[in-house]
């Protein structure tokens, strides 16, 4: 019996409930809900796979994370799905200087400029779009990352087929009428963590709506003179 | 009197090939006379020496390589050498194509003697590994006729320099063959028979050119000369000894060119953004690559790193015969100020990031931005080279912004429910752009965040996502 027992550890095929995982070391998101549900915050560095739709609010759930940093060191965006926007990052108190934009012309060197920027230890984030990534790509990120005291985002939209991926978390947006809806399926050191909402209006409040459904304001008919 | 030293490169553009090992006998060879002008220590030991024939010299090696004799290529490496002693001495004269001039009675007050000056030139010298044969001389030609002959000796007493010009033969100055034939004939084929006679003399009997000459020799005439001025610019050239059409094998000779430009710029304090490659294809034009680094850089080894991700991305036409490396601006060295307690780990600083990355995926690709104080939407977000801007504008009121702007308003096609607006911007009429449009914070049925406007023709646009 013990044998089996034996031989089963060393394929590490078993999980111990006794054994103690090492604390990861997090950084509070800026959202008291996410922050709770984390138990402290988001990781200090590592890979955060996040699965949304553009447009619900899924950078704007970063940017208290990512101000926390800006000053000293780099964030970088590698193909993001439009023009970043200065004024809106300036507006949010970041130093738009230190914000660099990588379009690169293939996913292959976007993947290179992605792990040469974890490793550097210059930047601080790296919000990162990208479909298909595989587990080999992930576990050069996290040891990148790691080097680097770097944190990747990676943004996919939602696909119908999703690969569980090494990564550090893992995070399911949906759109919520107070904010974000998060569902985590996967994260280090912890259980998954079904829908909860985070709300933002404090941070967004012209981009929030009010709970009662009635509020939506009608589209305006044109006046005519 | 002054002291001068003169360095005779017999073998120049021999030692100036890139070649790895002595395993090949190589010879260079004069094209007009069809001789052997340099050989290499393995076609000395076939037999071969300077002068024979090309036939002759094939017979006695099989395998032997020959390179034409190339006057420009000497030059070239001359003017390289002469940088080269700059920096141990101050005043130098070219004699081209393969001697260098050196006023040593100066640089004494700064030597201990003539022994340790010539201790330091020596031990500079020899790291650039080409042959050499030197004399020293109380006058520039004087010299020049010792180097060329091989005495190889460093020697300020007088009465022993003047003995050992005296024994030379007339062969060995630089007269033209009929100017000696003639002297041959009056009986005089040394220098010492020709001293004897005086300088009025041999002006009855000779041209201006053996007068010229002899009151050189002896000090006796003032010889003017261009002495050797560094320029402030690194341009250094390498001849392969092979043709590589294979851009991987570039690494070890490109990094013998960037040692040196290391040291070059090393010595003056100085740190450069951008440095030229030409790559010299076989019948094709130059290949010119520009490699940069934002932080500035002076150490070979950066280098190398960015210019083998410069190179990874190019394609060569033809094989590549020779590299020139070029730095033609340079700055002086502002270290960068580092804070001993803070906890970065990584490798990089910002700027040497974006020098890899700018290497590797193109200038363009890399992208920074800055703020500018226009209102159209289009134009407040200004790309530039990243980190070059340093301000940091505290002026602007606050705006509710989208995070993302779609590079080109599409029209809208989907049906939204509007939240919040109009908020009109009717601006731009100062530089022929004029826009008036009234925009709107938009949520799609899917939960979807945009910022649409309203045209005046009542047409609706997609400008941007509150991602």
């Amino acid at each position: 019996m013990d044998k089996i027992i034996e031989r089963l550890q060393n394929q590490r095929l078993l999980w111990r409930g006794t054994e103690r995982k090492m604390a990861i070391e997090v950084t509070t998101s800026g959202y008291p809900e996410l922050d709770h549900k984390l138990q402290g915050g988001l990781p200090q560095s590592g890979v955060v796979e996040i699965n949304t739709p553009i447009g619900i609010g899924e950078i704007r759930l970063l940017i208290p994370y990512i101000k926390q940093a800006i000053n000293t060191r780099l964030l970088v965006f590698i193909a993001p799905p439009g023009i970043i926007n200065a004024e809106h990052f300036f507006a949010q108190g970041l130093n738009v200087n230190q914000i660099i934009t990588i379009h690169p012309n293939s996913h292959q060197e976007g993947l290179w400029a992605a792990e040469q920027c974890l490793k550097s230890g210059a930047c601080h984030a790296l919000l990162h779009w990208h479909q298909a990534l595989e587990v080999h790509h992930i576990k050069r990120f996290q040891i990148a990352a790691e080097t680097g005291n770097c944190l990747h985002f990676l943004f996919k939209e939602k696909s119908q087929y999703s690969l569980s991926l090494p990564v550090s978390l893992s995070m399911k947006l949906s759109p919520h009428h107070a904010g974000i809806s998060i569902d985590i399926p996967k994260r280090k050191g912890g259980w998954p963590i079904s829908n909860f909402t985070v709300d933002m209006s404090t941070h967004w409040p012209a981009l929030t709506r009010a709970k009662t459904a009635n509020s939506v304001v009608a589209f305006p008919s044109i006046r005519t003179r | 009197m002054t002291l001068w030293l003169y360095l005779h490169f017999p073998a120049l553009q021999l030692d100036s090939l890139y070649a790895t090992h002595e395993q090949h006998a190589l010879v260079i060879v004069d094209g007009h006379k069809n001789t052997i002008v340099q050989h290499n220590q393995t076609a000395h030991k076939h037999g071969i020496k300077n002068g024979m024939g090309l036939g002759t010299a094939a017979s006695l090696c099989h395998d032997l390589q020959v390179h034409p004799y190339k006057i420009a290529i000497e030059k070239e490496k001359l003017a390289e050498t002469a940088h080269w002693l700059y920096s141990v001495t101050a005043d130098i004269s070219l004699f081209e194509p393969n001697g260098i001039l050196l006023k040593v009675s100066n640089m004494l007050s700064l030597y201990k003697n003539l022994e340790h000056y010539w201790q330091t030139l020596h031990s500079h010298l020899s790291l650039l590994a080409l042959k050499y044969n030197f004399a020293t001389g109380y006058s520039p030609l004087a010299a020049r006729l010792l180097a060329k002959v091989g005495v190889n000796q460093i020697i300020s007493n007088q009465e022993n320099l003047v003995e050992h010009l005296h024994q030379q033969s007339l062969c060995h100055t630089e007269l033209s063959v009929a100017t000696i034939e003639k002297l041959r004939r009056v009986g005089i084929t040394t220098i010492s028979a020709l001293l004897n006679i005086t300088l009025t003399d041999l002006a009855k009997r000779f041209d201006l050119e053996l007068v010229n000459y002899v009151g050189r020799l002896t000090g006796q005439l003032k010889h003017p000369l261009n002495f050797y001025r560094p320029s402030e610019a690194f341009k250094h050239r390498l001849e392969l000894l092979f043709e590589i059409d294979n851009l991987q094998w570039l690494a070890k000779p490109l990094s013998i060119l960037l040692t040196k430009l290391e040291y070059f710029l090393k010595k003056r304090n100085l740190i450069t953004h951008e440095i030229t490659l030409l790559l010299h294809q076989r019948d094709h034009g130059d290949l010119e690559l520009t490699i940069h680094s934002a932080q500035g850089e002076y150490q070979s080894q950066k280098w190398l790193t960015l210019s083998q991700l410069t190179v990874e991305s190019i394609k060569l036409l033809a094989p590549v015969q020779s590299i020139t490396l070029l730095v033609k601006h340079s700055m002086p060295l502002n270290p960068l100020v580092e804070d001993l307690f803070s906890t970065a780990k990584g490798v990089y600083s910002p700027e040497e990031l974006v020098s890899v990355l700018q290497a590797k995926l193109g200038k363009q690709a890399v992208q920074g931005m800055h703020l500018t104080e226009d209102p159209r939407p289009e134009r407040s977000t200004e790309i530039c080279l990243p980190l070059s801007h340093t301000s940091y504008c505290q002026h602007q009121a606050y705006k509710l912004r989208p995070s993302l702007l779609l590079p080109r308003p599409q029209r809208l096609t989907e049906q939204v429910a509007i939240m919040q607006g109009p908020e009109r911007l009717a601006t731009g009429w100062w530089d022929g752009n004029p826009m008036a449009r009234d925009y709107f914070i938009a949520q799609t049925p899917n939960g979807r965040w945009l910022w649409i406007y309203r045209t005046a023709e009542k047409q609706w646009f997609l400008h941007g996502i509150f991602s």
